[in-house]
């Protein structure tokens, strides 16, 4: 159904281009508006597709799965990092960063859509605003060790940890919710 | 800052104590200073040469060779707030040298308070960036939408800390590119015609085989990737499908002689582009009102995180400022209106007042939205739409005043249109390079005071010297939107092609976010660009595949920052040589 919702849409919008394009100035309304109104159809077909496509089951669970993975992911390896971060030369923070969290925080937004059809849009809108805090804090450390601050590493390691917890919190408190 | 500076053993540079540099005198200072020589070296080359170039990029490249270079300071992220002020600066000269000029050329520069103007752009640009803070959270938080421009100036503050190889690589790009542009320039190759090349014929001539001569263009499409491909198809719909169609139905138009139109640049102007501009409304329309769930999730969000006085609302300017923002900067738009000319009357200022907020958070939303996934800012389009509508207000005012009024409102208007992308690619940059979104919003509302005075008085200046639209300073945009006004003064206004177009642009954004918009681009602007813009586009798609997304992210990215920035700079050293040598 999605591929025929699809393609009525793209032939309605192909069909009112070239209607719109007959004339410099006017457009025959007459033709016009039915095509749109079949567009209009492919819209409704499409949307109960999609709606049906994003709350299948399988596809919501494999991404939970992905979503929970790589956020518990970030938190182990920030955990472990706040607490070693001590240790590291300043400089070698940054690589450090780029090493073991790109890929979890790149799964992370990859699978971000399916929020919205598990838990609702307030949640989608309180998960990501606390994950995008933490990623945008551990860009900051990558600038800061960049640049030889050795503080704000330390201090936005923490920051950037605690923000994942709170985005893990903001999770668990929407899925007991169900 | 209490510092305590030492060098580490083995660490490639010194160690230090105390807090980061981020919006300090300096980032302030460094950010006028290069604001003010761009705003004005990119507002002279907009009257001469009729263009106008976002200069992000340039604050970034020059703010980076002061601070680190000249000053000795070591902050990315305090490189990054100079170049949101700078950047600010110069975001008047966009907005006001396609509007302002044109009251000029129609003659009716007598009639213009350069004071009303000025305070009207400064009120308009704060509005803009007030309506923007939001959009933040919506735009690059949640839809994590792309911005090139805003990736490629990341890329280079990032350069010391990204490895030698990245940097060489981003270095020689840039050297490559900058020097292709300097040949371009010197041989005058500005496209390179394919079609030609391949003896496609006059009847033809409309499938336009014409290659915009810019790497910068490929550079912008690799990193859009696969986010630009709906504006690709915008143009390829155009003159690959709609043109020969027409040709085949025998529905191509004619000129005055009866003769077949097939050039493909007169058939963007008449035909698809009134489509285009009505495609960006309607997209923005529709993607608005999908949205606006989304976009007030994105303000509960950021209220109940200032409730709890969480580190991440710290971050954020509140949003209760947001709001005074908006209804002060609506009052001042309103004032404007009633005293931009004589019979505008109270009540008419206050509905072109409220139009002009209401246009601005609307086209504020289509430009960000287009710049985030192209790089492509249809500014002058949405500018006209602003001025069509204010016109249509001023009905019953004699001609030249209700001229006046409607791109006095509209310059304001464009101000903040420009403000409002800016300081979007900018915040980019912020989030990729882990700036405090706050420092930078509070960095524009420096610099956007100071560009509008800066302009008004250069637009006065070279009006008193040489004479605004004279052969010396032809000022191209504002003959375009002086030949518009004159068309919708005079009843010619192609409003159906827009409400068929805003139509078409809803459908497609019904069918997936920012669609309208994208394809609507593709509608609206020539050809040629689309076509190199789809070399990027199609090597980005190659690379991800053959050598895999971590290649591309690593090598190709910083490559294609490299491109953009080469070229740019020649354009600008190019405007300045052409500006120098022609006073």
């Amino acid at each position: 159904m999605l591929t025929i919702a699809k393609l009525i849409i793209i032939a309605a919008f192909l069909t009112g281009a070239f209607l719109a394009s007959l004339d410099e100035d006017a457009v025959n309304w007459t033709y016009f508006i039915p095509v749109i109104f079949g567009g209009i159809i492919g819209i409704t077909l499409l949307k109960v597709g999609e709606k049906a496509a994003a709350q299948d089951d399988s596809l919501l669970a494999a991404d939970k799965e992905m979503l929970e993975v790589s956020l518990q992911n970030i938190l182990k390896n920030l955990r472990d990092l706040d607490g070693r971060k001590e240790k590291i030369p300043t400089y070698e923070m940054r690589f450090e960063i780029d090493k073991i969290f790109r890929t979890d925080l790149n799964n992370f937004a990859d699978s971000r859509e399916s929020m919205k059809h598990l838990f609702g849009l307030m949640a989608y809108a309180d998960i990501m605003s606390s994950f995008a805090a933490g990623e945008r804090y551990l860009n900051r450390v990558w600038s800061a060790s960049t640049d030889g601050y050795v503080d704000e590493v330390l201090a936005y390691v923490s920051k950037s940890h605690s923000q994942f917890e709170h985005a893990l919190e903001e999770w668990q408190r929407y899925e007991s919710k169900g | 800052m209490s510092e305590l500076t030492k060098l580490n053993e083995g660490a490639p540079g010194p160690i230090t104590t105390g807090a980061y540099p981020e919006l300090t005198p300096y980032a302030i200072g460094v950010g006028y200073f290069l604001g003010v020589i761009i705003a004005i070296a990119i507002g002279y080359a907009s009257l001469k040469l009729g263009f106008s170039i976002e200069g992000s990029e340039l604050a970034a490249i020059l703010g980076f060779g002061i601070l680190r270079g000249i000053l000795r300071r070591r902050s990315i992220v305090e490189n990054n707030v100079t170049q949101t002020v700078a950047s600010a600066v110069n975001g008047a000269s966009s907005g006001l040298m396609f509007s302002v000029p044109a009251i000029f050329i129609l003659g009716y520069g007598q009639e213009l308070n350069p004071m009303i103007v000025t305070f009207g752009a400064i009120a308009g640009a704060f509005l803009g960036i007030a309506f923007i803070i939001p959009l933040r959270k919506q735009m690059i938080d949640f839809e994590r939408l792309t911005y090139p421009g805003g990736v490629a100036v990341a890329s280079i503050l990032k350069s010391p800390g990204a490895g030698i190889e990245k940097a060489k690589l981003l270095m020689g790009a840039l050297l490559f590119s900058g020097v292709l542009h300097f040949l371009s320039i010197q041989f005058d190759i500005h496209d390179l015609h394919v079609g030609d090349w391949l003896g496609v014929s006059e009847e033809n001539a409309y499938l336009n085989l014409m290659f915009y001569a810019s790497l910068m263009t490929v550079g912008v499409g690799f990193i859009a990737g696969r986010g630009g491909v709906a504006f690709i198809i915008g143009g390829f719909v155009c003159y690959f499908f709609l043109a020969p169609m027409l040709d085949l139905t025998g529905n191509l138009p004619v000129d005055a002689a009866g003769a077949v139109i097939t050039d493909a640049n007169a058939l963007r102007v008449g035909l698809f582009r009134p489509t285009g501009i009505g495609m960006l409304i309607g997209g923005a329309i529709i993607g608005v009102l999908f949205a606006l769930p989304l976009i007030k999730s994105a303000v509960k969000s950021m209220q109940n995180s200032a409730k709890v006085e969480s580190a991440m609302s710290r971050d954020e300017m509140p949003i209760k400022l947001l709001y005074f923002a908006i209804v002060g900067a609506a009052i001042l738009l309103m004032v404007m209106a009633w005293t931009s000319a004589e019979n505008v009357g109270i009540g008419r200022g206050i509905a072109m007042g409220l139009l002009g907020t209401l246009w601005i958070w609307m086209a504020g939303i289509i430009l960000s939205e287009a710049i985030g996934r192209t790089n492509w800012s249809p500014l002058s389009g949405m500018t006209l739409v602003a001025v069509t509508i204010l016109i249509m207000l001023t009905n019953g005012m004699e001609t030249s005043q209700a001229i006046v009024a409607a791109v006095t409102v509209g310059a304001a208007t464009c101000v903040a249109m420009s403000q409002a992308t800016d300081l979007m690619l900018d915040m980019k940059t912020g989030y990729l390079v882990g700036a405090t979104p706050r420092q930078q919003q509070m960095g524009q509302f420096f610099g956007a005071w100071l560009g509008p005075i800066v302009i008004i008085i250069l637009i006065y200046v070279l009006h008193q010297a040489f004479g605004l639209g004279s052969d010396e300073l032809p000022a191209p945009q504002g003959q375009a939107l002086a030949s518009m006004v004159s068309g919708i003064t005079g009843g010619d206004v192609p409003m159906e092609k827009y409400a068929a177009g805003a139509l078409l642009g809803g459908l497609l954004s019904a069918m997936m976010t920012g669609l309208g918009i994208t394809v609507g681009l593709g509608f609206y602007l020539p050809f040629n660009i689309v076509l190199t813009y789809s070399v990027g586009t199609l090597l980005r798609e190659i690379t991800d595949r053959k050598m895999g997304t971590h290649w591309s992210d690593n090598k190709g990215i910083p490559i294609a920052a490299g491109l953009i920035v080469g070229e740019a700079l020649v354009g600008v050293g190019n405007a300045v040589y052409k500006i120098a040598t022609a006073m």
